[in-house]
């Protein structure tokens, strides 16, 4: 019965895509509504709730001193993960997280990290010893398609939102100044577009119904200057030299509309 | 953000790279077919200082039954290295990264392969990372690509794979682990080269939109430089003119 | 109209093999007036313009009338599961085995076949979801009793065979042997005695190992002949 819905909705899908025309009368390069609300989670140092469409995603940020990474001894250590909870969909099982969450919180992960978002070595305590470790927690709870965008425009907001606790050095020893907070330094704002390709056509911010039956799918992460920092084909199928050109030209246009939000 | 260790320059004033490279110049590539008795299909590449094995099974019948899809054959890859293959001991098993490699992996594979002549049956693919040196995916895609067709199984094209990368602000073809290290983008690109349809894209750094275009024509070259290779490494297989 | 290849040669999935008013056959892939190779082999361009690639390895995937060398795994209710060394276990009905009607409470049907029985059994039912069904209800199909089974790529069988069965002919007249070669890649062999069988079964393996090359058919003899003079005396 699934399967049959499924089939008329393609065979619809594929032939607006041939007029250029999508199920809920977008034009290919515009995204669903787009709502963001941050710093709602009160015990999250930084929080953000978006909303694409019906998907929504909360990610929240905890900060916590660790030991860094031998080869970065001067910078802090930042940590993506993603759930993909199964009150959000359907198909989503409970359990550890499938290679869907982890392709989802690594793609995220790299926007932030190949921007330089966050200025890592400002985040070091004692060198070599002591850094600040930032955890940006995706928490997918409506999936109705497109969770890369809506995670990384959450992750990037949550950052920007969160407060990190003033410190001082005594010795060896890190004193957490009560009450008092400074902003995380962020320096960058990395945004996701992803497209499907559905029909021969590049669909932006491909709705769940657009995604069952898309062809292939591809996401560019720009920063503000327009610079291209990560990206990611997903799924089967395949993508043409030129259609991978468009994708980068439609991205670097319309992230421009998501960073206004941030 | 300079790294501990960084050498000064990656790209020498003569316009070459440390190990003596062009810009646009590939590893020394040495590709083996149908290296293991069991597998169903196999190979072997070195590129540069990478050796991968790659093997395939199937198709076969498919456990547990619940992953058997009526219509075609499940596609699986495991993308995994071995603990001496890097500087550090690295802990046995998946962990993030292997994860989404072995998807991307597959990924790049579902459209070449005639999975619906399979129904219900299963096609795995292993690639194995014995000694890494950066470009381990790609390396991994172009001698999968070997061991499908060395199992017979039937295919649309070869798949050929390379990465083009950024360093000392130069766009180059196959960057070695240093150049990956210190440079400022890596990009993995697999494609059917007969074909030119592109099934594996990712990238992390950056690159000017102009860059991106100049590293996706170098990519190209470099699959259809791969790709040349690959059908060496078959016909001295299995002979033929 | 174009061959863009010569016949016999070595084809690469993804080869142009032709354009224009062929028929696809085994190993290739059409799309609009283009045949391409899907396979690794060799081009055979048949004398209908069909147009197909020998693979060089490969499963055996089973197709209706193919007689099969299968292998009991288990009995279920009133059917069979037998192992055909394909991606898919096939059914034997027990209608397809016997001519009664079949009253579980009064035969015990591992009588008939018991599991890791050999069976001589043919295709008769393939459905979409690659569902098969066997008989074994016709002359010269059911147990194979005693003798030896050697198992070969089944892309290899059609050589094993020979042309109008010339090379399994030449085998079964130098060793004196019973043989049959099954299209999944089994071969059953029961001689008068074991120096016999190895004869074949050394015969067997050689044609499966040299199978690309030519001359094929008078290396075998001279191999068998040899070997005989020595072995047998």
């Amino acid at each position: 019965m699934a399967d049959i819905i499924a089939e008329i909705k393609k065979d619809y899908i594929y032939s607006l895509a041939e007029k250029d025309m999508r199920v809920d009368g977008r034009s290919l390069d515009q995204y669903r509504p787009i709502s963001l609300e941050t710093g709602k989670m009160g015990r999250a140092q930084g929080s953000a709730i978006v909303k694409i469409g019906n998907t929504q995603v909360i990610v929240g940020t905890k900060l916590e001193i660790g030991e860094p990474f031998p080869d970065t001894p001067n910078e802090g250590v930042l940590t993506v993960n993603a759930e993909l909870v199964p009150l959000a969909s359907p198909t989503f099982e409970p359990g550890p997280p499938d290679e869907n969450a982890i392709e989802l919180a690594r793609v995220v992960d790299r926007g932030i990290r190949e921007s330089d978002a966050i200025k890592l070595d400002n985040l070091c305590l004692i060198e070599g010893e002591k850094v600040w470790v930032t955890f940006v927690d995706i928490h997918v709870i409506d999936h109705d398609g497109n969770l890369i965008d809506a995670s990384a425009l959450g992750a990037i907001s949550a950052l920007l939102n969160t407060r990190l606790p003033a410190t001082k050095v005594e010795g060896k020893e890190i004193v957490i100044e009560e009450g008092e907070t400074v902003p995380l330094p962020v320096v960058q704002k990395p945004v996701a577009c992803t497209f499907a390709k559905i029909n021969g056509k590049l669909m932006l911010d491909p709705s769940l119904d657009e995604e069952h039956i898309m062809e292939t799918r591809v996401t560019v992460t720009t920063d503000a200057d327009g610079n291209i920092r990560a990206m990611q084909k997903g799924i089967a199928g395949y993508l043409t030299k030129e259609e991978l050109i468009k994708a980068v030209q439609i991205a670097r246009e319309r992230s421009q509309e998501l960073r206004k939000f941030l | 953000m300079a790294k501990v260790g960084a050498p000064e320059k990656l790209i020498t004033k003569d316009g070459l790279r440390l190990d003596g490279r062009r810009l646009d110049e590939p590893r020394p590539v040495k590709l083996e077919v149908g290296i293991l008795k069991r597998a169903d299909g196999s190979a072997y590449i070195e590129q540069g200082r990478n050796k991968i094995l790659a093997a395939v099974y199937g198709p076969r019948e498919l456990h547990p039954r619940h992953l058997q899809k009526p219509d075609t054959a499940l596609v699986r890859c495991r993308y995994n290295m071995s603990p001496f293959s890097v500087p550090e001991r690295r802990r046995p098993g998946p962990d993030r990264r292997t994860i989404e490699i072995s998807k991307v992996a597959r990924e790049a594979f579902e459209q070449a392969i005639f999975a619906e002549h399979y129904p219900r049956a299963g096609i795995d693919i292993f690639i194995e990372v014995l000694e890494a040196d950066a470009g381990t995916r790609c390396a991994g895609i172009t001698a999968a690509s070997l061991a499908l067709a060395d199992a017979g199984i039937p295919m649309k094209d070869l798949v050929s794979a390379i990465a083009v990368g950024k360093i000392d602000g130069q766009v180059v073809l196959d960057l070695t682990g240093i150049e990956d290290n210190y440079g400022q983008t890596d990009m993995p690109v697999a494609m059917m080269p007969r074909r030119n349809e592109i099934t594996l894209l990712q990238m992390d750094g950056h690159f000017t939109s102009e860059e991106f275009e100049q590293a996706l024509e170098l990519a190209i070259k470099g699959c259809k430089i791969l790709y040349e290779k690959q059908r060496e490494a078959l016909k001295t297989k299995y002979g033929g003119p | 109209m174009a061959v863009f290849v010569e016949n016999r040669s070595l084809v690469i999935p993804g080869d142009l093999i032709a354009e224009g008013n062929f028929k696809a056959s085994d190993g290739t892939f059409q799309e609009q007036d283009r045949i391409y190779a899907s396979v690794l082999g060799l081009v055979d361009v048949g004398p209908n313009k069909t147009i197909r690639v020998i693979p060089f390895a490969g499963k055996y995937m089973p197709k209706i009338n193919d007689v099969v060398i299968g292998k009991v795994v288990d009995l279920r209710f009133i059917t069979w599961i037998i192992d055909i060394n394909a991606p898919y276990l096939a059914d034997l009905h027990a209608n397809e085995v016997l001519d009664r009607k079949v009253d579980l409470t009064e035969i015990d049907l591992l009588r008939f076949y018991d599991v890791g029985d050999l069976l001589i059994s043919k295709v008769i039912d393939i459905d979409e979801e690659k569902n098969i069904r066997l008989t074994t209800k016709a002359p010269g199909l059911g147990k194979l009793h005693g003798g030896r089974l050697v198992k070969i790529s089944p892309v290899k069988v059609p050589r094993i065979i020979g042309r109008s069965g010339s090379m399994i002919k030449l085998i079964k007249d130098e060793t004196k042997c019973e043989i049959l070669a099954s299209s999944n890649g089994r071969v059953w062999i029961k001689g008068k005695d074991s120096n016999l069988e190895n004869l074949a079964i050394q015969a067997i393996l050689k044609i499966e190992q040299e199978a690309h090359t030519t001359g094929l058919t008078d290396r075998i003899k001279e191999m068998l002949q040899k070997e005989r003079g020595e072995k047998i005396g």
